[in-house]
């Protein structure tokens, strides 16, 4: 019996893709040849949050007539239940989380400016300030984390701290991790990137897969 | 007495007489002279002529094959950027007649050339690499195309316009999709580029601002509704129907003027600041100052000019 046990964790390991303090359990589903999670475990100094993926997309641009694919996106929080699944309440419901995670997972080399610009593009679409504080430190972490390199993933967690602020840790795609402190806004200004009023046609898109949620 | 003074006037004058007639020779002499070498500058100023249009083709020819290299052709989106240099080049050296007759001639290559017969398989369908083939020139010709008519001057384009729209010219189509592939060419190639990225040195915000500008003069034309591009004739990809607006008056995400220059209003405050002048180098922090803010009230201009339509 102990033996199985042993072996089933073993298994249960090799399914897990381990990226600093977030791990990931994958499901059956790929996009784009990237294998979409069924859950994550985000650990934390106030505690370990298990999180199941609420949805997956394809995030692409529009380059002239086409559609360049740029990166599969899967969005997970620690309680799915209370996620609300409609355009204007997902960014409102992510204030039931106490912990939540983007992954991204880019199919094409991108420059950290451009990933930097693209987000703050996004803010800007979402009137949310980036000079505060929270916002202007996670722009920063995300320019000192470089490029975003093809094949490789980058993973934005958060989980809300006992005195109401909100740790978010960003980890570019060489792995390196930069943790941020914000206000408890600064969750929902993050996912509003994804799920709020999008920048441009391809994250409206995006945000449409997100909002349908995932069949494993 | 009189006599003597009679002689000597007579004498006079037939003397100046002579010297007139001398000097009349020689002007004469002169004017055949001056003829002769007008002739001759006439014939050198031809020859120069001559020279300067052989120069002028010279440019057209080597322009456009610098821009069909193959290293130039291979990565064609999000735009050619190896076709700018040779592109930039053609848009100097043609006339705004040529500019339109190429577009004519390059959208009825795309629409109406066809692989060979012998290239259909047992079933009537092309072979795929003759398709891949096929519709990779296609995009190499629509690519020049736009390439051209978004980085030539601006004079020519302001021309092109009086010429062939006011001016009900012969190519009057093909100036609404050359304008048509201007918008979509600066419209990537700022989205993909320069606005990709912090705004944040003087020449990024001018070049960002002017290409901008170029397509802002187009989207308020009296005839902007015309302004548009069918590009039909492929054969796997999707035929390329584009209009500078809408047909509710929308416009796309990559020209959409005033959302775009909002964004590079807030880019002065945000990444320009006071211009990222590296300490103790020789441009004057007044006169980067006095340009940023000179630079600014065009921006804010061309964002009133959007309110107020």
């Amino acid at each position: 019996m102990k033996l199985l046990s042993l072996i089933g964790t073993a298994l249960l390991f090799t399914q897990v893709a381990v990226a600093g303090v977030i791990k990931y359990e994958d499901g059956t589903r790929t996009i784009n040849g990237v294998s979409v999670g069924r859950s994550a475990e985000l650990s934390v100094d106030n505690g370990v949050y298990h999180m199941d993926v609420i949805g997956a997309g394809l995030r692409t641009k529009k380059v002239l007539v086409a559609n360049v694919n740029v990166y599969v996106a899967q969005v997970y929080v620690d309680n799915a239940g209370a996620f609300v699944r409609t355009a204007d309440g997902a960014v409102k419901s992510i204030d039931n989380m106490k912990a939540g995670a983007i992954r991204l997972t880019f199919l094409r080399d991108v420059e950290a400016d451009k990933v930097k610009v693209s987000f703050r593009d996004a803010f800007d679409a979402n009137d949310i300030n980036t000079d505060e504080p929270g916002i202007a430190a996670f722009l920063n972490a995300v320019s000192d984390g470089g490029d975003a390199e093809g094949n490789k993933t980058l993973n934005i967690s958060f989980a809300r701290l006992d005195d109401g602020s909100v740790r978010v840790i960003y980890e570019d795609t060489k792995g390196k991790e930069t943790t941020v402190i914000g206000n408890a806004a600064l969750a929902n200004s993050i996912f509003a990137i994804w799920l709020g009023e999008p920048a441009d046609a391809g994250l409206a898109t995006l945000k449409k897969e997100l909002l349908k949620g995932i069949t494993q | 007495m009189k006599t003597n003074f009679t002689f000597i006037l007579l004498a006079s004058l037939t003397l100046i007489a002579c010297k007139a007639e001398k000097a009349m020779d020689n002007t004469n002499k002169m004017l055949k002279t001056t003829e002769a070498m007008n002739s001759k500058m006439e014939q050198t100023n031809a020859g120069i002529e001559s020279t300067n249009e052989s120069v002028r083709l010279q440019k057209l020819i080597l322009s456009k094959d610098d821009m069909l290299k193959d290293e130039n052709t291979r990565n064609l989106e999000p735009v050619a950027l190896g076709m700018i240099p040779g592109a930039k080049k053609f848009g100097e050296a043609a006339t705004t007649t040529e500019l339109v007759e190429f577009t004519y001639l390059l959208l009825k290559e795309i629409n109406d050339q066809k692989p060979d017969e012998s290239d259909r398989l047992e079933n009537g369908e092309y072979k795929p690499e003759v398709i891949a083939a096929y519709d990779h020139i296609k995009m190499i010709k629509f690519s020049e195309l736009i390439t051209i008519a978004g980085m030539a001057p601006e004079e020519k384009v302001d021309q092109i316009i009086q010429e062939q729209i006011y001016g009900g010219g012969l190519y009057q189509e093909e100036a609404y999709a050359f304008l048509m592939g201007r918008v979509m060419f600066l419209g990537t190639y700022l989205d993909s580029g320069i606005l990709s990225r912090p705004l944040n040195t003087v020449e990024r915000m001018n070049e960002a601002i002017t290409r901008l500008g170029s397509i802002d003069n187009i989207l308020k034309m009296p005839f902007k509704n015309e302004v548009k591009m069918n590009v039909t004739g492929f054969l796997k990809r999707d035929a390329i129907a584009v209009s500078a607006y809408a047909e509710d008056g929308t416009l796309d995400a990559l020209w959409n003027m005033p959302k775009l220059w909002k964004k590079v209003l807030k880019a002065f405050d945000r990444d320009l600041k006071d211009g990222n002048i590296v300490r103790g180098s020789s441009s004057s922090q007044k006169e980067v100052s006095a340009k940023i803010a000179s630079m600014k009230r065009r921006v804010e201009a061309y964002i009133k000019l959007w309110e107020i339509k």
